[in-house]
Protein backbone atom coordinates (compact mmCIF):
# COMPACT_ATOMS: atom_id res chain seq x y z
CA UNK A 1 0.00 0.00 0.00
CA UNK A 2 2.96 2.69 -0.73
CA UNK A 3 0.66 4.26 -3.17
CA UNK A 4 0.36 8.12 -2.98
CA UNK A 5 -3.20 7.47 -1.21
CA UNK A 6 -1.69 5.37 1.64
CA UNK A 7 1.13 7.76 1.96
CA UNK A 8 -1.23 10.60 2.39
CA UNK A 9 -3.02 9.05 4.95
CA UNK A 10 0.66 8.45 6.71
CA UNK A 11 1.36 12.05 6.13
CA UNK A 12 -2.31 13.41 7.78
CA UNK A 13 -1.93 11.03 10.90
CA UNK A 14 1.18 12.07 10.99
CA UNK A 15 0.22 16.05 10.44
CA UNK A 16 -2.83 15.49 13.28
CA UNK A 17 0.06 13.78 15.87
CA UNK A 18 2.30 16.40 15.54
CA UNK A 19 1.39 18.00 19.27
CA UNK A 20 3.95 19.09 20.82
CA UNK A 21 4.34 19.24 24.13
CA UNK A 22 4.01 22.25 26.38
CA UNK A 23 7.11 24.33 27.96
CA UNK A 24 6.45 22.95 31.20
CA UNK A 25 5.81 19.58 30.96
CA UNK A 26 9.42 18.89 31.84
CA UNK A 27 9.20 20.59 35.06
CA UNK A 28 5.85 18.76 35.54
CA UNK A 29 7.62 15.61 35.24
CA UNK A 30 10.26 16.76 37.70
CA UNK A 31 8.41 17.72 40.18
CA UNK A 32 6.08 14.45 39.62
CA UNK A 33 9.57 12.32 39.82
CA UNK A 34 10.57 14.06 42.94
CA UNK A 35 7.31 13.10 44.45
CA UNK A 36 7.56 9.77 43.25
CA UNK A 37 9.52 7.32 45.77
CA UNK A 38 12.46 5.92 44.71
CA UNK A 39 11.87 2.38 44.92
CA UNK A 40 15.10 1.27 43.38
CA UNK A 41 18.57 3.35 42.74
CA UNK A 42 21.02 0.50 42.04
CA UNK A 43 20.72 -1.45 39.16
CA UNK A 44 19.76 -4.97 39.10
CA UNK A 45 23.29 -5.88 38.65
CA UNK A 46 24.48 -4.31 41.84
CA UNK A 47 21.62 -5.91 44.03
CA UNK A 48 22.61 -9.54 42.76
CA UNK A 49 26.29 -8.85 43.27
CA UNK A 50 25.55 -7.56 46.97
CA UNK A 51 23.75 -10.82 47.62
CA UNK A 52 26.42 -13.58 46.04
CA UNK A 53 28.78 -11.55 48.39
CA UNK A 54 26.68 -12.03 51.65
CA UNK A 55 26.31 -15.40 50.45
CA UNK A 56 29.98 -16.25 50.08
CA UNK A 57 30.48 -14.34 53.49
CA UNK A 58 27.88 -16.98 55.09
CA UNK A 59 29.48 -19.80 53.48
CA UNK A 60 33.12 -18.92 54.90
CA UNK A 61 31.72 -18.85 58.44
CA UNK A 62 30.14 -21.70 58.35
CA UNK A 63 33.11 -23.69 56.47
CA UNK A 64 35.71 -22.32 58.68
CA UNK A 65 38.74 -24.82 59.52
CA UNK A 66 36.95 -25.07 63.38
CA UNK A 67 33.73 -26.03 62.50
CA UNK A 68 30.44 -24.66 63.39
CA UNK A 69 29.99 -24.14 66.97
CA UNK A 70 28.02 -26.48 68.89
CA UNK A 71 27.35 -26.88 72.10
CA UNK A 72 28.65 -30.11 74.50
CA UNK A 73 27.86 -31.06 77.96
CA UNK A 74 30.22 -33.62 79.40
CA UNK A 75 31.98 -35.12 82.70
CA UNK A 76 34.68 -33.40 84.05
CA UNK A 77 36.93 -36.42 83.96
CA UNK A 78 35.85 -37.70 80.28
CA UNK A 79 38.18 -40.31 79.89
CA UNK A 80 37.04 -42.36 83.39
CA UNK A 81 36.05 -45.32 81.16
CA UNK A 82 39.48 -45.68 80.46
CA UNK A 83 41.39 -44.47 83.46
CA UNK A 84 41.88 -45.26 86.74
CA UNK A 85 38.69 -44.35 89.13
CA UNK A 86 39.40 -40.76 90.32
CA UNK A 87 37.68 -37.85 92.24
CA UNK A 88 34.51 -36.76 91.32
CA UNK A 89 34.71 -33.27 90.03
CA UNK A 90 31.66 -30.81 89.00
CA UNK A 91 30.51 -31.70 85.61
CA UNK A 92 32.03 -29.01 82.92
CA UNK A 93 29.36 -27.16 80.63
CA UNK A 94 31.34 -25.04 77.74
CA UNK A 95 30.23 -24.13 74.30
CA UNK A 96 33.34 -25.90 71.89
CA UNK A 97 33.99 -27.11 68.23
CA UNK A 98 32.95 -30.24 67.07
CA UNK A 99 36.60 -31.13 66.36
CA UNK A 100 37.96 -30.47 69.33
CA UNK A 101 41.11 -29.37 68.41
CA UNK A 102 42.20 -28.08 71.03
CA UNK A 103 42.91 -30.67 73.96
CA UNK A 104 41.27 -31.01 76.74
CA UNK A 105 44.12 -29.97 79.08
CA UNK A 106 46.41 -27.69 78.34
CA UNK A 107 49.90 -26.86 79.89
CA UNK A 108 50.56 -22.87 80.73
CA UNK A 109 52.90 -22.24 77.62
CA UNK A 110 50.65 -24.59 75.37
CA UNK A 111 47.87 -22.43 76.60
CA UNK A 112 49.12 -19.18 76.18
CA UNK A 113 50.05 -19.87 72.47
CA UNK A 114 46.77 -21.38 71.66
CA UNK A 115 45.16 -18.30 73.21
CA UNK A 116 47.63 -15.84 70.95
CA UNK A 117 45.99 -18.42 67.89
CA UNK A 118 42.43 -17.94 69.24
CA UNK A 119 40.22 -16.26 66.64
CA UNK A 120 37.11 -13.94 68.63
CA UNK A 121 34.88 -16.64 68.55
CA UNK A 122 37.44 -19.57 69.94
CA UNK A 123 38.08 -16.76 72.85
CA UNK A 124 34.44 -16.52 73.48
CA UNK A 125 34.31 -20.10 74.05
CA UNK A 126 37.33 -20.11 75.81
CA UNK A 127 35.47 -17.51 78.39
CA UNK A 128 32.40 -19.57 78.19
CA UNK A 129 34.48 -22.53 79.22
CA UNK A 130 36.27 -21.22 81.94
CA UNK A 131 33.29 -19.95 83.88
CA UNK A 132 31.58 -23.19 83.70
CA UNK A 133 27.85 -22.50 83.75
CA UNK A 134 27.01 -25.22 86.04
CA UNK A 135 23.29 -23.67 86.05
CA UNK A 136 23.02 -24.85 82.64
CA UNK A 137 22.54 -28.42 83.95
CA UNK A 138 19.51 -29.42 85.73
CA UNK A 139 19.68 -30.04 89.66
CA UNK A 140 18.93 -33.77 89.68
CA UNK A 141 21.35 -34.66 86.94
CA UNK A 142 24.35 -32.77 89.15
CA UNK A 143 23.37 -34.85 91.75
CA UNK A 144 22.89 -37.94 89.44
CA UNK A 145 26.62 -37.16 87.92
CA UNK A 146 27.72 -36.78 91.85
CA UNK A 147 26.63 -39.80 93.40
CA UNK A 148 28.29 -42.05 90.44
CA UNK A 149 31.28 -40.12 90.16
CA UNK A 150 31.31 -40.78 94.23
CA UNK A 151 30.76 -44.29 93.34
CA UNK A 152 34.03 -44.55 91.10
CA UNK A 153 36.47 -43.07 93.32
CA UNK A 154 35.21 -45.49 96.13
CA UNK A 155 35.22 -48.29 94.00
CA UNK A 156 31.83 -49.51 94.83
CA UNK A 157 31.40 -49.08 90.36
CA UNK A 158 33.38 -50.84 88.20
CA UNK A 159 34.91 -48.00 85.31
CA UNK A 160 34.90 -50.78 82.73
CA UNK A 161 31.34 -51.49 83.17
CA UNK A 162 30.09 -47.54 82.32
CA UNK A 163 29.57 -47.23 78.74
CA UNK A 164 32.18 -45.13 76.73
CA UNK A 165 31.93 -42.06 75.74
CA UNK A 166 33.42 -40.54 72.56
CA UNK A 167 34.34 -37.01 71.89
CA UNK A 168 32.93 -36.89 68.43
CA UNK A 169 28.82 -36.60 68.75
CA UNK A 170 28.88 -38.48 66.31
CA UNK A 171 30.05 -42.00 67.24
CA UNK A 172 27.13 -43.82 68.71
CA UNK A 173 27.44 -44.77 72.70
CA UNK A 174 28.15 -48.09 73.04
CA UNK A 175 26.56 -49.74 76.22
CA UNK A 176 27.87 -53.24 77.35
CA UNK A 177 25.57 -56.00 76.90
CA UNK A 178 24.34 -56.39 80.32
CA UNK A 179 25.83 -59.45 81.77
CA UNK A 180 23.88 -62.47 83.10
CA UNK A 181 23.51 -63.21 86.10
CA UNK A 182 24.57 -67.11 86.63
CA UNK A 183 21.93 -69.29 87.09
CA UNK A 184 20.93 -70.31 91.17
CA UNK A 185 21.84 -74.00 91.88
CA UNK A 186 20.00 -74.85 94.84
CA UNK A 187 21.35 -77.65 96.89
CA UNK A 188 19.93 -80.45 98.97
CA UNK A 189 21.39 -80.12 102.29
CA UNK A 190 23.61 -82.61 103.78
CA UNK A 191 23.45 -84.10 106.88
CA UNK A 192 26.83 -83.92 108.86
CA UNK A 193 26.09 -86.05 111.48
CA UNK A 194 24.53 -89.04 108.92
CA UNK A 195 21.23 -89.89 109.78
CA UNK A 196 18.20 -88.88 107.87
CA UNK A 197 17.80 -85.16 108.31
CA UNK A 198 14.07 -85.62 108.37
CA UNK A 199 15.01 -87.84 111.57
CA UNK A 200 16.91 -84.80 113.60
CA UNK A 201 13.92 -83.30 115.22
CA UNK A 202 13.42 -86.89 116.39
CA UNK A 203 16.99 -87.21 117.73
CA UNK A 204 16.55 -83.83 119.21
CA UNK A 205 13.56 -84.77 121.23
CA UNK A 206 15.28 -87.92 122.27
CA UNK B 1 36.99 1.53 57.36
CA UNK B 2 35.20 4.94 57.46
CA UNK B 3 37.27 5.46 54.28
CA UNK B 4 35.79 2.79 52.20
CA UNK B 5 32.33 3.93 53.40
CA UNK B 6 32.93 7.71 52.10
CA UNK B 7 34.25 5.88 48.73
CA UNK B 8 31.34 3.82 48.42
CA UNK B 9 28.76 6.82 49.43
CA UNK B 10 31.01 9.13 47.02
CA UNK B 11 30.35 6.52 44.46
CA UNK B 12 26.51 6.29 45.14
CA UNK B 13 26.44 9.78 45.25
CA UNK B 14 28.13 9.67 41.71
CA UNK B 15 26.04 7.33 39.99
CA UNK B 16 23.01 8.95 41.23
CA UNK B 17 24.22 11.99 39.78
CA UNK B 18 25.14 10.64 36.91
CA UNK B 19 21.91 8.89 37.04
CA UNK B 20 19.70 11.94 37.25
CA UNK B 21 21.50 13.66 33.95
CA UNK B 22 20.54 10.50 32.62
CA UNK B 23 17.12 10.95 33.04
CA UNK B 24 17.29 14.72 32.02
CA UNK B 25 18.51 13.37 28.61
CA UNK B 26 15.95 10.87 28.50
CA UNK B 27 13.49 13.31 29.33
CA UNK B 28 14.52 16.17 26.93
CA UNK B 29 14.62 13.21 24.12
CA UNK B 30 11.57 11.22 24.82
CA UNK B 31 8.53 13.84 25.75
CA UNK B 32 7.31 14.19 22.61
CA UNK B 33 7.42 10.79 21.72
CA UNK B 34 5.48 10.15 24.82
CA UNK B 35 2.89 13.14 24.85
CA UNK B 36 2.01 11.81 20.99
CA UNK B 37 1.26 8.52 21.85
CA UNK B 38 -0.54 9.28 24.61
CA UNK B 39 -2.44 12.06 21.75
CA UNK B 40 -3.32 9.74 19.95
CA UNK B 41 -5.52 7.40 21.88
CA UNK B 42 -7.16 10.80 24.01
CA UNK B 43 -6.87 13.50 21.55
CA UNK B 44 -6.19 16.02 24.41
CA UNK B 45 -3.25 17.31 24.98
CA UNK B 46 -4.01 18.48 28.63
CA UNK B 47 -4.92 14.62 29.02
CA UNK B 48 -2.11 13.33 27.15
CA UNK B 49 0.37 15.38 29.19
CA UNK B 50 -1.29 13.98 31.95
CA UNK B 51 -0.52 10.63 30.97
CA UNK B 52 2.62 10.84 29.71
CA UNK B 53 3.53 12.61 32.82
CA UNK B 54 2.90 9.61 34.63
CA UNK B 55 4.70 7.22 32.49
CA UNK B 56 7.83 9.44 33.19
CA UNK B 57 6.59 9.54 37.29
CA UNK B 58 6.90 5.21 37.06
CA UNK B 59 9.88 5.23 34.51
CA UNK B 60 11.81 7.54 37.28
CA UNK B 61 11.12 5.06 40.06
CA UNK B 62 12.94 2.18 37.75
CA UNK B 63 15.60 4.23 35.89
CA UNK B 64 17.75 2.11 37.57
CA UNK B 65 16.75 -0.78 35.30
CA UNK B 66 15.75 1.50 32.39
CA UNK B 67 19.25 3.13 31.77
CA UNK B 68 19.84 2.01 28.10
CA UNK B 69 17.98 4.35 25.62
CA UNK B 70 16.20 1.97 23.49
CA UNK B 71 14.87 0.15 26.43
CA UNK B 72 14.21 3.51 28.08
CA UNK B 73 11.95 4.39 24.90
CA UNK B 74 10.38 1.16 24.10
CA UNK B 75 9.18 0.98 28.30
CA UNK B 76 7.83 4.42 27.78
CA UNK B 77 5.74 3.91 24.77
CA UNK B 78 4.21 0.46 26.08
CA UNK B 79 3.19 1.78 29.83
CA UNK B 80 2.04 5.54 28.29
CA UNK B 81 -0.52 3.33 25.58
CA UNK B 82 -1.49 1.06 28.33
CA UNK B 83 -1.74 4.21 30.76
CA UNK B 84 -3.44 6.24 28.10
CA UNK B 85 -6.29 3.44 27.42
CA UNK B 86 -6.62 3.33 31.13
CA UNK B 87 -7.80 6.24 31.18
CA UNK B 88 -9.70 6.56 28.03
CA UNK B 89 -12.27 3.91 29.32
CA UNK B 90 -12.08 5.47 32.67
CA UNK B 91 -12.83 8.82 31.38
CA UNK B 92 -16.42 10.16 31.80
CA UNK B 93 -15.91 13.03 29.41
CA UNK B 94 -15.34 10.77 26.71
CA UNK B 95 -17.73 12.59 24.52
CA UNK B 96 -16.97 16.14 24.86
CA UNK B 97 -13.11 14.56 24.12
CA UNK B 98 -14.46 13.78 20.77
CA UNK B 99 -16.17 17.17 20.09
CA UNK B 100 -12.68 18.34 21.15
CA UNK B 101 -11.23 16.73 17.51
CA UNK B 102 -11.65 20.56 15.94
CA UNK B 103 -9.02 21.29 18.17
CA UNK B 104 -6.97 19.53 16.40
CA UNK B 105 -3.72 21.09 14.24
CA UNK B 106 -5.17 22.41 11.04
CA UNK B 107 -4.43 24.51 8.42
CA UNK B 108 -5.29 27.94 8.71
CA UNK B 109 -7.42 29.52 5.97
CA UNK B 110 -11.06 29.73 5.15
CA UNK B 111 -14.24 28.94 7.58
CA UNK B 112 -14.84 26.37 4.40
CA UNK B 113 -11.77 25.26 4.25
CA UNK B 114 -11.46 24.49 8.68
CA UNK B 115 -14.74 22.59 8.00
CA UNK B 116 -13.31 20.34 5.67
CA UNK B 117 -10.49 19.73 7.41
CA UNK B 118 -12.08 19.54 10.64
CA UNK B 119 -14.50 17.05 9.27
CA UNK B 120 -11.60 14.86 7.22
CA UNK B 121 -9.45 15.03 10.77
CA UNK B 122 -12.30 13.67 12.34
CA UNK B 123 -12.93 10.75 10.28
CA UNK B 124 -9.42 9.72 10.03
CA UNK B 125 -9.53 9.71 14.06
CA UNK B 126 -12.53 7.55 13.87
CA UNK B 127 -10.91 5.57 11.36
CA UNK B 128 -7.95 4.93 13.59
CA UNK B 129 -10.05 4.20 16.90
CA UNK B 130 -11.70 1.22 14.72
CA UNK B 131 -8.77 -0.32 14.04
CA UNK B 132 -8.06 -3.31 16.31
CA UNK B 133 -5.19 -2.38 18.60
CA UNK B 134 -2.36 -4.19 17.41
CA UNK B 135 -3.13 -2.35 14.28
CA UNK B 136 -3.52 1.16 15.84
CA UNK B 137 -0.58 1.10 17.92
CA UNK B 138 1.95 0.44 14.91
CA UNK B 139 0.21 2.69 12.41
CA UNK B 140 0.67 5.21 15.22
CA UNK B 141 4.39 4.81 16.14
CA UNK B 142 4.88 4.87 12.43
CA UNK B 143 3.18 8.32 11.75
CA UNK B 144 4.90 10.01 14.57
CA UNK B 145 8.20 11.41 13.50
CA UNK B 146 7.81 8.89 10.60
CA UNK B 147 9.47 6.16 12.63
CA UNK B 148 11.62 3.25 10.42
CA UNK B 149 9.87 -0.09 10.92
CA UNK B 150 13.27 -1.41 12.39
CA UNK B 151 12.50 1.49 15.52
CA UNK B 152 8.61 0.61 15.39
CA UNK B 153 9.97 -3.19 15.73
CA UNK B 154 11.93 -2.09 18.76
CA UNK B 155 9.49 0.09 20.30
CA UNK B 156 6.98 -2.81 20.52
CA UNK B 157 9.31 -5.31 20.92
CA UNK B 158 8.07 -7.18 17.81
CA UNK B 159 10.11 -9.02 14.87
CA UNK B 160 10.04 -6.10 12.11
CA UNK B 161 8.24 -8.31 9.30
CA UNK B 162 5.09 -8.54 11.94
CA UNK B 163 5.62 -4.88 12.28
CA UNK B 164 5.40 -4.71 8.27
CA UNK B 165 2.61 -6.70 7.89
CA UNK B 166 0.58 -5.22 10.45
CA UNK B 167 1.34 -1.74 8.69
CA UNK B 168 0.10 -3.17 5.76
CA UNK B 169 -3.08 -4.26 6.84
CA UNK B 170 -3.33 -0.91 8.69
CA UNK B 171 -2.84 1.24 6.15
CA UNK B 172 -5.38 -0.57 3.78
CA UNK B 173 -8.16 -0.41 6.59
CA UNK B 174 -7.75 3.11 6.41
CA UNK B 175 -7.75 3.64 3.22
CA UNK B 176 -11.44 2.07 3.06
CA UNK B 177 -12.28 4.02 5.74
CA UNK B 178 -11.51 7.06 4.47
CA UNK B 179 -12.75 6.75 0.93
Amino acid sequence: VNDGRGDQVMRELAQALAVEPSPDFAARVRAAAAEAPRRRWLPASLVWAAAAVAAGVVIMVVAMPGGPLVLMVRPGPAEVASRAPVAPAPPRVALTRESAAAPATLSASSASRERGRRTPAARAVHVASSHEPAVLVPDDERRALDRLLSALASGQVDPRALPSLSEDPTVPISIPAATPPAPLAIQPLVDTTGGNPHDSTVRAVR
Amino acid sequence: MHEYADRLAGLLVTDRESLAREFEARLADSAALAVRVAYSVLRRREDAEDVAQEAFARAYRRFGDLRDRDRFRAWLVRMTWRLALDRQRSDRRRAAREQAVACAPVAAGSAERELIAAERSGRLWRAIDALPGRLRVVVVLAAIEEQSMRQVAALLGLPEGTVKSRLFEARKKLQEALQ
